[in-house]
């Protein structure tokens, strides 16, 4: 099959038609969108332009130790966003979620490129990076999830927690109902998006895939073993983060931490 | 003598709570804690069973430093009552049995007759066991949560206001029976109630986060 069609710069500017559109629509209904649109716009094209000229340029280095360089990066980003959508601040949260998609995300990430697509070397650019990209930014999702849900629900039945612990339930016997909220939360959107492929919308990958001239079948197949990998890696870095959670939202005497929950009434 | 609290200060958030409190709890007996709004009475409550954690002093339960136990163990020992109780989602029943639930203490069910006996204690009739425990009226949610931490069959149980969202007349009586079974049971309790001030043998008046006097009387405070 021949590669993608190589789109000129004229005809991607068509394309800019649509957010032309849209931004009429916006003024012409008043719907305060307009300034919004254009920086989104702007900022997307940006960012993916530059992107590509790293890209470009990156797959012409194969050296291991820019790739992890790159990986790394990528945790880093991933954590800040984590940090800033779910306003949730403690010490200690960086860490916990750098170990989390570290071993989580990073941990399936390294077991799907060494045994199921086992491409050589295993720190290929142009499988490294874009799988990355893809566990890294579904992980990043799912630990939000956990991170907020468990939270908020701590928060609000820490008094049904306390009791528990008041009965001398470990914190983790007490907020397990907690956890499993959380944890449910975080797998969710990942299960309902894997319901619906193939039916409902062909992904994002498979559309690549085809674009660019892989065969239907071969694309498939890439896109089952990378949905196993996105589900397992938002299993695993949710499960690492839940766990891991404890260790700062309760003490040593199993309660809740006051410097993240405050005091309870009548203290 | 069951406990022993030696100089305890608790400081939360900056703010001096309780101050060089010392005080010793004998065994079998009861003991009230009274003192105005804001004097840490919750809080002193709460040290007994590890529930809220000194800054800084000892406290001994049975002649142990308390952390020596491990606080899961040393709480299934020593239950309170809350002043505002939780009840968890599902019947009476499920919530009478919730604490037998913790796997880890493998905790023998109580019997039918046991089981009985701590209803008749909270005024609570068999056919409250069946019903849903969010529905529950205040004074019941007391009741049961009573009922709850009785069946643990404890050597010291702790009550936070249990008795303030029910009448005088039946709270006095819930405290009566409790009280009748002092001899195999240390009770100590925040109340602010007279009825239940009378019958208790010994009052600790907390004024400023300090204990201001361990006595038999009432003290008058504003």
């Amino acid at each position: 099959m021949q590669g993608a069609i190589d789109i000129p710069i004229w005809r991607l500017g068509l394309a800019y038609i649509l957010f032309l559109i849209i931004f009429i629509l916006a003024r012409w209904k008043s719907l305060r969108l307009g300034k919004d649109l254009v920086h989104s716009v702007v900022r997307m094209s940006l960012q993916l332009s530059i992107m590509g000229f790293f890209l470009s340029y990156i797959f012409k280095i194969h050296l291991w130790y820019v790739i992890i360089l790159i990986f790394l990066v990528m945790i880093f980003f991933a954590i800040r966003v984590i940090v800033k959508r779910s306003g949730i601040a403690f010490r200690g949260i960086y860490r916990l979620l750098f170990f989390s998609i570290l071993f989580g995300g990073g941990g399936v990430l390294i077991f799907f490129i060494l045994f199921v697509v086992h491409n050589q070397p295993w720190y290929d650019p142009r499988y490294f990076i874009p799988l990355a990209g893809m566990v890294i930014g579904n992980s990043m999702n799912g630990s939000a999830l956990a991170l907020e849900r468990f939270y908020d629900d701590v928060k609000k039945r820490r008094r049904e927690i306390e009791t528990f612990i008041s009965f001398g339930a470990t914190a983790e016997e007490a907020s397990s109902d907690s956890f499993r909220k959380a944890y449910r939360s975080a797998l969710l959107p990942s299960l309902t998006s894997m319901t619906g492929m193939g039916i409902v919308f062909l992904p994002g990958m498979m559309t690549g895939q085809i674009l660019g001239g892989s065969p239907p079948m071969i694309a498939i197949k890439y896109q089952i073993a990378i949905m196993a990998a996105i589900l397992g890696s938002v299993a695993m870095t949710s499960y690492l983060i839940l766990i891991l959670e404890h260790k700062y939202f309760f003490d040593k005497y199993h309660l809740p931490d006051e410097q993240i929950f405050g005091l309870e009434k009548g203290e | 003598m069951m406990f022993e609290i030696e100089n305890v200060s608790v400081v939360r958030q900056g703010k001096m709570i309780l101050e060089q409190i010392s005080i010793q709890i004998h065994r079998d007996s009861s003991y009230a804690i009274v003192g105005p709004s804001g004097a840490g009475k919750t809080t002193f409550l709460r040290l007994f069973n590890l529930m809220t954690i000194p800054t800084s002093g000892k406290i001994r339960f049975n002649n142990k430093n308390i952390f020596e136990y491990s606080p899961i163990e040393y709480r299934r020992q020593i239950p309170i009552v809350f002043q505002e109780p939780v009840l968890f989602e599902g019947t009476v029943e499920d919530n009478l049995y919730s604490p037998f639930h913790i796997k880890r203490w493998k905790l023998e069910k109580p019997t039918n007759g046991q089981l009985k006996k701590v209803l008749s204690i909270c005024q609570l009739d068999s056919h409250y066991l069946n019903e849903n425990s969010q529905v529950l009226s205040a004074g019941e949610k007391q009741r049961v949560a009573m009922a709850r931490a009785l069946l643990l069959a404890p050597e010291v149980i702790l009550l936070d206001e249990p008795t303030s969202a029910l009448d005088t007349e039946t709270a006095s009586d819930i405290i009566n029976r409790i009280l009748d079974i002092t001899p195999m049971i240390t009770l100590i309790i925040v109340t602010h109630a007279t009825d239940i001030l009378k019958k208790i043998k010994h009052k600790i008046v907390l004024k400023g986060g300090r204990i201001e006097s361990v006595s038999e009387d009432i003290n008058k405070f504003e």
